[in-house]
């Protein structure tokens, strides 16, 4: 039996809709006059889907959807839009919302979306309990001279240590940062050789030498390589650049006051306070970064 | 006056220019982010001393580059008796600003309207 729930401060839009779905045989509807009732509703029973207005008093669809994006990531969430509403119907769907539906489209098009929704949820749940159930990940990448592909390798080594390790998003993110630190180190202090001292005399020309010389011998043809061993105990990052390496110790401290206006050694210096390793090989061009998995709270009784 | 880039989009409040990240979009940084900054700044009328308040409600995380943009906000208005604050810092990028020690310098708030109260008291 699938579960719906329907929000609407219209009572006469909430009929409607309600109706239209209850016609399935397999769907319960249940109703809430506005954000706030959605989310005790929700609390007390949590449904398969959310169907739900976007213009309402109090608490908006967009700050509806926020809150379960939040506490319910899982939840599906579909807008009813009217005419005027687009604008912040596109701003809902950006911060998560499943899909939506024009109200004068309702009968026509209401089930056959929930129909769709519900299984894309279904997917996302097995895909989800599966990669939990993961042993062990490897992965390697080779990139190209390309900046842009630096976040998309970030993004998608935080996802396998969110699954796998069912972490924490604080944890997610450190990750993330740290090795978004040591990437954007390989490229433009490894392979690019753009110090840190120009960055600091002339930020401006740092970044236009980066670009420069990503379009000429040797520096573009220089690659980047990403190794990550993932298991649920510990995650190993290794970042590799071509470049000719660089001495670690010779960084300004950055937590020293009077360095307070100098932009280099930040970098690395998150590398370190968000890993619990951090090496470099001798040459300096490449950087081992270990994140051990946070101790879990004991269970009470688990002990005896 | 309200001036926007892709990314970010800088309004004047109360005489402060409040610089929102429009969206979540991890750290930003494939992007040049000075240039971002610097081309939505440039929309803003701005006659010193400015104020700068940097909302990251959008952003849960970010590192060394932003915090380079950052930091040459704070160069530009600093020397003029302006000053850079920052505002609805997740937990991450509030660990972020404390280990680079930059706290020292950009206070930190929970709300715009902290933030807004705060310098308008000064």
């Amino acid at each position: 039996m699938t579960n719906i729930l329907v929000v609407d401060d219209s009572e006469a839009d909430r009929r409607l809709a309600a109706g239209i779905l209850r016609k399935h045989p397999d769907w319960t509807v249940y109703t809430a006059e506005g954000g706030h009732d959605a989310l005790e509703q929700i609390e007390m029973h949590i449904p398969d889907v959310v169907l739900t207005d976007l213009q309402m008093p109090l608490m908006n669809g967009l700050e509806l959807v926020d809150k379960i994006r939040a506490d319910y990531p899982m939840l599906p969430v579909i807008l009813m839009t009217n005419k005027g509403s687009e604008e912040i119907a596109v701003r809902a769907l950006q911060r998560g919302a499943a899909s939506y539906v024009a109200k004068r489209n309702l009968a026509q098009e209401l089930r056959q979306i929930v129909e769709r929704v519900m299984h894309l949820a279904v997917d996302a749940r097995s895909q989800t309990r599966l990669m939990r159930r993961m042993a062990r990940n490897e992965s390697t990448f080779v990139l190209d001279n390309d900046i842009t592909l630096i976040p998309a390798v970030v993004s998608y080594l935080q996802g396998i240590v969110s699954h796998m390790r069912s972490c924490e998003e604080t944890e997610r993110l450190r990750i993330g940062v740290a090795l978004e630190e040591a990437l954007l180190n390989a490229y433009y202090h490894g392979n690019m050789e753009v110090s840190s001292e120009l960055r600091e005399l002339d930020h401006a020309c740092f970044y236009d030498t980066a670009r420069e010389r990503s379009l000429i011998e040797p520096y573009c043809r220089r690659q980047i390589t990403v190794e990550a061993r993932v298991t649920p105990q510990e995650s190993i990052y290794v970042v590799r650049d071509e470049g000719n390496g660089f001495d670690p110790t010779s960084l300004p401290d950055p937590t020293d006051p009077a360095n307070i206006d100098r932009a280099s050694g930040r970098g690395l210096l998150l590398m370190q306070t968000f890993m619990d390793e951090v090496q470099y090989n001798e040459t300096g061009n490449q950087v081992t970064m270990i994140k051990r998995r946070s101790p879990q709270p004991v269970p009470v009784g688990a002990g005896a | 006056m309200t001036a926007s880039s892709a990314v970010f989009q800088a309004e004047q409040t109360d005489g402060v220019v409040v610089l929102h990240v429009l969206h979540e979009v991890g750290s930003l940084a494939h992007l040049n982010i000075w240039e971002e900054l610097s081309t939505v700044l440039e929309q803003v009328e701005l006659d010193p001393p400015v104020h700068v308040v940097a909302d990251f409600a959008n952003a849960p995380w970010f590192g060394s580059a932003m915090m380079e943009a950052l930091l040459r906000i704070w160069q530009m208005v600093e020397p003029q008796g302006g000053s850079l604050s920052l505002c609805q810092l997740s937990p991450v990028a509030r660990e972020v600003i404390e280990i680079a020690n930059y706290q020292r310098i950009w206070p930190v708030y929970d709300t715009i309207a902290d933030a807004i109260t705060a310098i308008n008291a000064t």
